[in-house]
């Protein structure tokens, strides 16, 4: 089956630079550039991972985490959030409203392929 | 191994390509981030300007990261420290920090156009340190007076439409096709009504509809607020301002305005010059202000509105203003003009004789009389867009430069009409109004030296368009129909009114123009009627035409000239 895989992060390099690199591995890729946007899109397919920034305007990455984990067909989604370095609290914080795991910015465009798989085979 | 290598080939590839990508993105957050950060000084307890300059800071910081570009992500992580302290609510901003703030914000644009020209970037090593001093001094301060702050309370309101990026050359080329396009329907046009076929004729008012409409979204498709030119003057009022020892602030209206992309980044030069002279010239020191009883902060104001197809810019200062009498002693000082002409000079034309380009040149003259340097270099930025400049000057108060220009290129809707065998058109939107005077009313002007026709209560010159191409052959001499009319410019009025007369002519149409406040009637042979025109620049060869400023295809095929209204104005 299809993975479909959805990037929410306000920053458009960083959307863009996810995007291609899970292209490459032959993923299915939808961006939003904030909380509410990927909240619409969310909606609009079944998702198998979501990726996920925190300081986003309108609705930002807790906001966003705390609905999800509301709406029956989603809260099982995995959540990876992409956090920067010194965010501990902020990482404590998403991991207790149910992200999966999360990626420290910088990171290599190969290292977030491996975190992928390594979810999606685990999820199976 | 093999995979190791493949692995950082990937790692290398995407990442380049999300360098490329920042240092685009990163264009718009730097200047929002000056914008909202002149709005957050003015209002501190604004917890929405504060959210927004955290929020871009932390993303350039993060974006930065990936890219390799480590100076601008260092000090994009210094500066989120500095407000992540505000934004707890445990230090407030004072003028000192703000001052580093904006000063971060530069050291983000340098280091950003270093990497854009594949410069090594300047040592951001001593500035690193200032902010790392700071961090330390406001995380020893008391807790300020701050509201209640609460985070996401007040998100920004963004548009968030699905956008497509276009390469800008990419749209010129669709826009000119578009432009052909409309060529070639005003020939079907042209064809269909010499023609009776009732099929052919709908189909024409079809293509009609359809590639009007075409050009017009396209159009549209290229149009972008004027603001957000106009943001980027803050951060420089702002510097400049303090590196002058004055104060000025600087308020922007109408930046909802819309207008071509190209425009709006031709006008930069421009303006950026008007301000400057502003700061340099017009604005005086706190302590000059107060014994002038102003307020020791000055004002720069910008206002743009939308008139018609144009864009109407006032940028206007508070400041000293011109001080006429010194600046036409030092014209007539360097030669520029003669004093017999100084003293039937019009305070307007006085005025502008600071687009002289003989101003230009004589720095220190300019300096010393207050304003000037460089205006003809405005002046000619804003004429190649076909827009026009005013200013207008009271001594001590300040001074008022008003803009006129098209908001988008290409087509035109214009009257066309007829004098003598040339076809001429004229930009809709110059024109008042047209008349069909009688010859009772003709004769008498075309008597009197004094030509002003009665409009609207006053006096307007009335002119016909040989005399605007024969002074072309008759440059030096200074034509006026205040006097001294050129015997040989009389004597082609004249016989130009008695050939109409002999033609068993009873009537005159004649097209009031107008631009800015200035009117002035033309009287022409004949009225055609109205075309959108796709104008296009006269071949190198001929060079600048005087009175033309480009040439169309009109439906039958059959060229016409531009006519440039602002030179008739100059002209008379």
């Amino acid at each position: 089956m299809d993975k479909n895989i959805i990037i929410i992060d306000d920053s458009n390099s960083i959307r863009k630079m996810v995007e291609f690199t899970l292209k490459t591995k032959g993923y299915n890729v939808t961006t939003a550039c904030d909380g509410q946007e990927g909240l619409d899109k969310l909606r609009e397919k079944s998702h198998q991972l979501i990726i996920l920034d925190i300081n986003m305007p309108r609705v930002d990455g807790f906001k966003f985490l705390e609905t999800v984990k509301g709406y029956e067909d989603c809260r099982k989604i995995p959540v990876v959030m992409l956090t920067t370095e010194g965010q501990d609290e902020d990482r404590e914080k998403a991991l207790k409203l149910g992200a999966r795991d999360y990626m420290v910015k910088p990171f290599k465009p190969t290292e977030l392929i491996e975190k992928v798989k390594q979810i999606l085979s685990n999820d199976g | 191994m093999t995979d190791e290598l493949h692995q950082d080939d990937l790692d290398t590839q995407l990442l380049a390509a999300m360098l490329a990508d920042f240092l685009e993105e990163s264009a718009e957050h730097l200047s929002v981030l000056d914008h909202s950060l002149v709005l957050l000084e003015q209002d501190p307890n604004n917890s929405e300007h504060l959210e927004e300059i955290f929020r871009r800071i932390h993303t350039v910081k993060g974006t930065a990261s990936f890219t390799g570009l480590n100076e601008i992500s260092l000090i994009a992580h210094r500066m989120e420290d500095i407000l992540s302290v505000a934004r707890a609510g445990k230090a407030s901003l004072d003028k000192s920090i703000f001052d580093l703030l904006f000063s971060g914000i530069a050291w983000l644009k340098k280091l950003r156009q270093a990497a854009i020209q594949k410069k090594s970037p300047p040592d951001a090593g001593p500035f690193l340190e200032r902010l790392l001093t700071a961090l330390a001094e406001i995380q020893g301060k008391e807790p300020a007076d701050y509201g209640a702050f609460t985070p996401g309370a007040a998100a920004p309101k963004e548009i968030m439409a699905e956008t497509l990026k276009i390469r800008v050359e990419k749209m010129d080329a669709i826009m000119n096709l578009a432009g052909e396009l409309i060529i070639s329907k005003n020939k079907l046009n042209q064809l269909t009504r010499e023609s009776e076929d009732r099929q052919l004729a709908e189909m024409t008012s079809d293509i009609q509809r359809i590639s009007v409409e075409l050009h017009r979204e396209i159009l549209e498709a290229r149009l972008v607020p004027i603001g957000s030119l106009f943001n980027l003057f803050h951060g420089i009022v702002r510097n400049f301002s303090a590196q002058r020892l004055k104060k000025a602030r600087l308020l922007i209206r109408g930046g909802e305005a819309l207008l071509d992309k190209k425009i709006r980044d031709v006008l930069y030069d421009p303006f950026i010059h008007i301000i400057r002279n502003s700061l340099d010239h017009g604005i005086e020191t706190p302590e000059e202000r107060e014994k002038a009883g102003k307020p020791p902060e000055g004002k720069i104001e910008i206002m743009a509105a939308r008139k018609g197809g144009s864009i109407e810019i006032r940028v206007s200062d508070d400041g000293m203003g011109i001080d006429v009498d010194n600046l036409v002693s030092k014209a007539v000082g360097i030669g520029l003009i003669t004093e017999a002409r100084a003293e039937t000079m019009s305070a307007d034309e006085k005025l502008n004789l600071i687009f002289h380009h003989g101003f230009s040149t004589a720095r220190q003259v300019t300096e010393s009389s207050g304003r000037g340097v460089g205006m003809d270099v405005v002046k000619r930025n804003i004429s190649d867009l076909r827009g026009i400049i005013r200013v207008d000057s009271e001594k001590g108060r300040g001074i008022v430069f008003t803009i006129q220009i098209p908001m988008s290129m290409s087509v035109s809707k214009t009257l066309v009409i007829r004098e003598r065998d040339i076809h001429i058109a004229m930009p809709f939107e110059s024109i008042v109004e047209t008349a069909l005077l009688h010859k009772e009313e003709m004769e008498p002007l075309f008597k009197n030296k004094e030509r002003t026709l009665s409009f609207g209560g006053r006096g307007i010159p009335l002119i016909t368009l040989p005399e605007i191409f024969q002074r072309g052959f008759h440059s030096p001499i200074k034509f006026s129909f205040k006097g001294d009319m050129d015997s040989d410019l009389a004597m082609i009025q004249q016989k130009i009114y008695d050939l109409r007369i002999m033609g068993g002519a009873d009537f005159f149409p004649v097209i009031i123009i107008g631009l800015a406040n200035q009117k002035m009637a033309v009287m022409v042979d004949e009225l055609l009627g109205t075309q959108e025109l796709i104008q296009k620049p006269l071949s190198e060869f001929t060079g600048p035409v005087r009175g033309v400023e480009g040439a169309a295809v009109l439906s039958d095929g059959s060229i016409a000239l531009f006519l440039d209204v602002r030179s008739l104005f100059e002209y008379v």
